[in-house]
């Protein structure tokens, strides 16, 4: 008699041991991230030190983004297709949107302050999660 | 593509998660390969041949895909 299976697809590729791994990097990359933009925003410093803060989580992410394609070299190859199609649809869906925001912004329908790049850059984040789950549910 | 996957794996009484050991690959790859949603490289298919001991076309079935 066939054992029974655990339930299917209880691990998309970013639950995968070899990508899990990249975790404390990215935690690093977001205490560096929160960090500098707390700085920023309550600590009084000069010019050069603003922009010097400005520019520290961008080793750390540097580092997460050299361990995680790593890990995604690491995975099989229907986990290496599935990054591949999240991708795909993450980044036409992040151009959509910068293009829209920069049209709507041009005409005056959205205020700079309001669609700041601070608030951007998390929303291009998550579309990655929204091709992910897109993917995955393909080969469900 | 059709193939016989989920039957040659029952026969042995291996799991998905055994399976997917013994190919070096993930139980989520052998899920999608065994529900037909998902057809496995030449490298991959030829490791099933030599895991399951028999020729390719006897673990998969080009059926229509044939002379494409």
């Amino acid at each position: 008699m066939e054992r029974p299976d655990s339930p299917a697809l209880p691990h998309g590729p970013d639950c995968s041991p070899e990508t899990a791994r990249t975790t404390p990097y990215l935690i690093a990359f977001a205490i560096a991230y929160v960090g500098a933009l707390l700085l920023l925003r309550f600590v009084p410093m000069p010019r050069a030190a603003q922009i010097a803060v400005s520019l520290v989580p961008v080793p750390v992410f540097s580092l997460y983004l050299h361990r995680w394609l790593g890990a995604v070299r690491r995975l099989d190859e229907l986990q290496r297709l599935i990054t591949l199609e999240a991708l795909g649809i993450a980044y036409p869906l992040a151009l959509l949107l910068i293009m829209t925001i920069g049209l709507l912004e041009m005409v005056g329908a959205l205020r700079h302050d309001v669609v700041s790049y601070l608030r951007l850059w998390p929303l291009v984040f998550w579309l990655y999660f929204i091709g992910l789950i897109a993917a995955r549910r393909r080969y469900r | 593509m059709k193939n016989r996957l989920r039957v040659l794996r029952a026969e042995r009484d291996w799991t998905q998660s055994d399976l997917a050991e013994r190919l070096g690959v993930s139980r989520q790859t052998i899920h999608a390969i065994e529900s037909e949603k998902y057809d496995p490289s030449l490298p991959l298919a030829f490791k099933m041949s030599r895991l399951f001991e028999m020729p390719i076309e006897r673990i998969f079935d080009p059926g229509d895909a044939e002379g494409k």
